[in-house]
């Protein structure tokens, strides 16, 4: 176990006891993966936004009541899912917003293909186009197990799904960015070692 | 140790040492796989497709900038405060301590008017505001609010506007605003959101300049130290002009002279020594338009006329240009949510032009396209 899940143990024994720094500080260690992992479930920020705060603000309030915790970080990611959930459908915000993920936002592609590069930032790049593209669960597992390092079965309590279509869906994403990688092949002699594998 | 040699792309990206390694490399991660890649070096195109998956991953993810992590802890802050002031007269509430400090530091300061205020700055900087100032009354109750804490405050209006206070500034505001108008006082940065209500106009007065809305948010930065103070406006529209215009315009019963109107992503600089007021974009642009589809900025073969009017549309920007000169220049181009200026850098590479931001308007100059490229 790293250090850091340690001391996440200690700040939520800590926030237990009303310390509100403590609360603070996990409010600046989580809130940004939390963000990107909410953008991913529900790409509207105004939505993800009022998640956080809202699950910020439960915690604190239900402080007292919370259970003992092994990952604080699993607790959170879980809870901001169900958050997401209870906003947008109290708002029946999901359809128009996952209508509009497609939209998915990625910013450093084709000014990075411009730029002259290694091969390896090139294989990235293509990479992270594709995985762009990806549908929204796929998208989602894919970054809880590459991005957030959850396990199998911590993302099937997340997503409230069974394990076996957690590993479903990953062996799924992971089929088609290899087929696409394929495709693009004679693009990139890497892509091809790749393939090979 | 698990045998890595025999593992594909997808089985090393799913190894939990192997994702420290790409993810937070120490000391431990780079000796074992600098070691594992001199003795299998024919494993260097696995690893390095098994780091681009998990590099690729990383790149898509989307995080907060610091701004909107402050204000969604800002947001947090004030809806905690509500709950300590609801609990106020329950046995408990001593131990909710820190919010409690918290609205004490931020200091509830009841004034007398504003005469106050004046009496304790420089005399040097506020000439004019003698007869612009929200007029002391002395049945208004006047309050402070100074943010000595280091992280951002929220502070909520009896309109529904809400500030989000910087450390080390101030705001000032009557406990209940005149009929026709909402009149504020800034002094360090602020993030406003306002309130709509044409009927009530809403000023912030900073230090020789006002800025006035209607129903808008905009970031105000208003230190004493610097030499210049900035509005920048997020949505709808608001007006700036100084405190000097203003008095000329009240006792000449005319229009306030040079003022400006700014619309989302402008922003006025008024240079307090020279007392020059100018609009220009802000520094990163944001879309003021959702774009429509995940293809918006994907361009092909699109004609020059239609890129530009895309990207004025989408940011709420003035793009100037010949169209005579630019008529047979088209683009194709993946663009996707690049900041504004670097979608324009990759336009004006391709199509042989350059740009150049003068005040609130971006300008395009070249030599045009002899065919379609």
């Amino acid at each position: 176990m790293r250090p850091e899940c340690n001391s996440d143990v200690l700040l939520w024994n800590a926030l237990k006891q009303d310390d509100q720094p403590a609360f603070a500080e996990l409010y600046q260690r989580y809130h940004r993966i939390l963000y990107s992992y909410g953008y991913k479930v529900i790409p509207n920020v105004a939505l993800v936004e009022d998640a956080i705060q809202d699950l910020f603000v439960d915690l604190w309030r239900l402080r007292h009541s919370l259970s003992l915790v092994d990952s604080v970080k699993f607790y959170l990611f879980r809870s901001l899912r169900r958050k997401i959930y209870q906003l947008s459908e109290r708002e029946k915000r999901i359809d128009t917003a996952i209508a509009s993920s497609t939209a998915t936002e990625f910013a450093r592609s084709s000014e990075q293909v411009m730029a002259d590069q290694e091969q390896e930032d090139q294989l990235t790049q293509r990479l992270a186009q594709l995985v762009a593209q990806l549908p929204q669960r796929q998208l989602e597992v894919v970054t809880l197990r590459f991005y957030q390092n959850f396990k199998t079965d911590e993302i099937a309590a997340i997503m409230g799904i069974t394990e076996k279509s957690v590993r479903n869906t990953l062996h799924k994403a992971l089929t088609h960015l290899r087929e696409q990688a394929a495709y693009l092949a004679p693009l990139l002699g890497l892509l091809l070692l790749w393939v090979l594998a | 140790m698990h045998n890595y040699h025999n593992d594909t792309a997808e089985e090393l990206a799913q190894d939990d040492f192997f994702r420290r390694w790409v993810q937070q490399p120490d000391s431990e991660t780079n000796a074992f796989w600098e070691d594992f890649l001199t003795h299998y070096p024919e494993k260097q195109s696995v690893v390095v497709a098994a780091k681009a998956l998990l590099k690729a991953v990383e790149q898509v993810q989307v995080l907060p900038t610091e701004a909107q992590g402050n204000q969604m802890w800002a947001m947090i802050q004030q809806q905690l405060q509500e709950d300590a002031t609801e609990l106020a007269y329950e046995p408990q509430v001593h131990r909710i301590g820190y919010w409690r400090q918290w609205a004490a530091a931020a200091a509830v300061l009841l004034l007398l008017g504003l005469g106050w205020w004046f009496t304790i700055r420089p005399a040097t900087t506020d000439k004019a505001m003698g007869y612009i100032q929200p007029k002391p009354q002395a049945e208004i109750e006047w309050i402070d609010n100074v943010n000595e804490t280091n992280h951002v405050l929220s502070v909520k209006l009896s309109d529904g506007s809400q500030i989000v206070l910087q450390p080390r500034s101030r705001v000032t505001y009557p406990k209940t605003f005149a009929v026709d108008k909402r009149e504020i006082r800034l002094e360090g940065e602020g993030f406003f959101k306002v309130a709509r209500n044409p009927k009530q106009p809403f000023m912030v007065y900073t230090n020789g300049l006002i800025t006035q809305v209607v129903g808008t948010s905009f970031t105000i930065k208003a230190f004493p130290k610097m030499a210049q103070i900035t509005v920048a406006v997020h949505t709808g529209k608001v007006a700036v002009f100084t405190t000097n215009a203003l008095a000329k315009s009240q006792q000449s019963q005319k229009q306030i002279a040079g003022m400006l109107l700014l619309t989302p992503n402008q922003q006025a600089i008024f240079d307090k020594g020279s007392e020059r007021l100018t609009a220009r974009l802000v520094d990163e642009p944001t879309l003021i338009k959702k774009p429509e589809t995940k293809q918006y900025f994907v361009f092909e073969n699109t004609a020059i006329p239609d890129v530009f009017h895309k990207l004025e549309e989408s940011y709420g920007i003035a793009i100037q240009y010949d169209p005579t000169v630019f008529d047979k220049c088209s683009l194709t181009a993946p663009l996707g949510n690049e900041p504004l200026f670097r979608k324009l850098d990759i336009i004006c590479q391709t199509i042989g032009a350059t740009y150049e931001v003068w005040g609130t308007k971006v300008i395009i100059s070249g030599p045009g396209c002899q065919q379609k490229p």
